[in-house]
């Protein structure tokens, strides 16, 4: 048997091992980094992390290295119960967005996100960022 | 050499027939028909999360929402919608039955719309992302186009640019093995054609498609707007369709639960809340108090059912009535003798005057004994409260003796005897219940199984708990007898499994809004309206569960 063949095809069938991507569902079991609730878009993993009087986007690609958010803008609508309100997202940090405002931490509040970034087109998803993980089978 | 050929050929394999599953961003992803769907289907947006279920239909320049649980697809009455596009937000009509109506002239704008929706209903309140392509207005070469286009888009990584790339890496692969064979023992063209093999792979890796937020395959044929199968067996019903059938969906419970078995059962009457009414000597029957009993009436222990007259013989009865007069006239002697020596109290001993008196006495009493035989008549009282479930008597029958007249049955205390064909099953019977022919379920409660077989089969026997529907003794019931030995799998209604054509058993799962897939599974009877479903399941995969027959005859 050739040897180096064989590591061309082996080399061959490793490198066709399919592109990491994630959903949103397999991101669903964990917390981000910064111990935020997950989520992916086509082109990116964002997480919120949301506090009683801020809310911080934090932006990644699906290899979850962080992307830069300089000149990035965003709005996050934010609805708990019949309460709908709107805040701006401003860039913070290197790979965060930030607003401030009053939210219940509540696991019905519901945050839907709009991010445009630098270069991009806007991208929109939705967070329940105080839902609980769901429990360990 | 060919061992590496094999690997390799696995490999390229591997990558065409993968439909790249992890690239769907199947939740929360707005699996928006996409062009070439719209060729056949109207525009269509999706959206869901844990809560809701949200599907839209573009016709013109209205919108349709369809709003419902996600979990159990239960209509979403009475809620707020609205939606927002580029910041501006625009209300919806409620239609009724869960659907929601917007009227939006922006429709008619071809192109890729970021949609923002607002739900808030009574006990729950959601914001929903979603994507609406509106395609171009197709002429006629571009329709011929789409339609191919959703002919061969069936399946997600099956679009004519990747048809060209798997046809250009197979052709590479065989070129390479037929190299690689015919030169076992030539090392140059070996390395050269790895090296093209490995090229060929590159292009194929760069040609790999990312399937991210693939389109739901669409009807390939018919009128879309009727449910139809797709080529990969699942169905497309569309939404008003499934509201039409009321189809309603679950998230199975993954659970332990207790292993169970079918029996063939019975219905039996419980021996000591049933009894018989047996005539103890041949008779004559007259009706009793309240007349003859009938089936149906209820009765009180004790209760005088009937009135039996034994029956006498010719011979017997002159027999009898030449003793009786016999009888009467040694009474006549005796008092008159009893008489004669009370007056003679003191010359004559006193054990005489006792003798005589006793002996009138008895014999008074002899008489009426068998004067009695011949003309009384017994009781036939009911030997338990329940309700007669048998009369065979008949005013004036003359019936023999151990006659069956009869029978009562307490319709409360029922009992159920099912037969097991392995001895070993009843030893770890804990419960049951069983299922009668029109489906009715029946709470059973373990009583015991008997020691000895009978014709074989082994007698087990339940009592019908509180809350069973109206069984008669007789009836035949599938019984399932749970068993301490317990087994994890997802429970579901009994109704969600379909048997198909091919024997197969199948769940429906609900794919999207608007597709459903069968899974086949193995599953079990639980009790008599649940199963549990042991393989062919992911837990957290909705199911149908109402209308899930109907899903099976869609062609």
């Amino acid at each position: 048997m050739d040897r180096r063949s064989l590591t061309i095809a082996l080399g061959a069938v490793l490198l066709h091992g399919p592109a990491l991507a994630h959903t949103s569902a397999e991101l669903a079991n964990r917390r981000g980094p910064n111990g935020g609730q997950m989520r992916a878009t086509p082109a990116l993993h964002l997480e919120l992390v949301a506090r009683a009087d801020e809310l911080v986007l934090h932006v990644y690609d699906h290899d979850d290295r962080p992307v830069s958010t300089k000149g990035a803008t965003g709005r996050a609508t934010v609805l708990l119960g019949a309460e709908r309100s709107e805040v701006r997202l401003e860039p913070f940090g290197a790979n965060g967005l930030r607003a401030t405002g009053r939210f219940a931490p509540d696991p019905k509040l519901r945050v839907a996100v709009t991010l445009t970034l630098a270069d991009g087109k806007p991208q929109q998803e939705r967070f329940e960022p105080f839902r609980p993980l769901p429990a360990k089978k | 050499m060919p061992c590496a050929a094999l690997l390799l050929l696995l490999a390229t394999l591997v990558q065409l027939a993968g439909p790249s599953a992890v690239h769907a961003h199947s939740e929360a992803a707005p699996a928006a028909a996409g062009p070439a769907a719209a060729s056949v289907l109207e525009p269509r947006v999706e959206a869901a999360s844990p809560d809701v279920e949200l599907l839209g239909i573009v016709e013109g320049t209205r919108l349709t929402v369809y709003l419902d649980h996600y979990a159990t697809n239960v209509p979403i009455d009475g809620a707020k919608v609205s939606l927002e596009r580029n910041g501006e937000s625009f209300d919806a009509q409620p239609a009724g039955d869960g659907t929601y109506r917007f009227d939006l002239p922006w429709l008619a704008t071809p192109g890729s719309h970021a949609l923002l929706f607002t739900v808030i209903g009574a006990d729950l309140s959601d914001l929903l992302t979603a994507t609406l392509e509106i395609p171009a207005p197709s002429g006629g070469s571009a329709a011929a186009a789409g339609g191919l286009q959703a002919h061969l888009s069936w399946w997600p990584g099956l679009q004519p640019r990747y048809w060209i790339a798997a046809v250009l890496g197979t052709l590479a692969l065989l070129a390479f093995a037929v190299i690689a064979l015919s030169s076992r023992r030539r090392r140059a063209p070996t390395t050269l054609a790895a090296r093209l093999l490995l090229a060929a792979c590159a292009l194929s890796l760069v040609e790999r498609p990312v399937h991210a937020h693939e389109a739901a395959p669409a009807p390939a044929a018919g009128n879309p707007k009727q449910p139809s199968r797709l080529p990969d067996g699942s169905v497309f019903v569309p939404m008003p369709a499934q509201r039409a059938i009321g189809l309603r969906t679950q998230v199975g419970e993954t659970g332990s639960v207790a292993l169970s078995f079918e029996l063939a059962g019975t219905v039996v009457a419980d021996p000591a809340a049933s009894g018989l009414v047996q005539a103890p000597v041949a008779g004559r029957i007259e009706p009793g108090p309240a007349g003859l009993p009938h089936p149906g009436q209820r009765v009180a222990r004790g209760a005088v059912l009937a009135w039996l007259v034994p029956t006498v013989g010719v011979v017997e009865r002159s027999a009898r009535q030449a003793e009786l007069a016999d009888l009467d006239a040694r009474i006549e002697i005796a008092r008159a003798r009893s008489e004669r020596y009370g007056q003679l109290a003191g010359s004559i001993p006193q054990r005489d005057i006792d003798a005589a008196r006793t002996e009138a006495g008895s014999l008074v009493q002899r008489r009426e004994a068998m004067a009695a035989g011949l003309s009384t008549r017994i009781a036939l009282v009911a030997p338990v409260s329940g309700m007669v479930s048998a009369a065979n008597g008949a005013s004036g029958q003359v019936v023999d003796a151990r006659d069956l007249l009869f029978r009562i049955v307490d319709p409360s205390r029922l009992m159920v005897e099912a037969l097991g064909y392995d001895a070993s099953q009843a030893a770890g019977v804990t419960g049951g219940s069983a299922v009668a022919a029109d489906g009715r379920a029946v709470p059973l409660a373990w009583v015991g199984a008997a020691g000895q077989l009978r014709e074989q089969a082994l007698p087990m026997l339940f009592r019908v708990g509180a809350g069973a529907p109206p069984l008669v003794v007789g009836e035949r019931l599938r019984v399932i007898a749970t068993t301490r030995a317990t087994r994890t799998g997802i429970v579901l209604p009994a109704a969600s499994l379909v048997r198909v054509a091919n024997g197969e058993t199948v769940v429906w799962v609900q794919a999207s809004a608007e597709r459903f897939v069968p899974a086949r599974v193995a599953a079990s009877a639980l009790d008599a309206g649940r199963v549990v479903v042991t393989a062919g399941l992911q837990p957290e995969q909705r199911v149908v569960t109402v209308s899930a027959s109907l899903l099976a005859q869609i062609r």
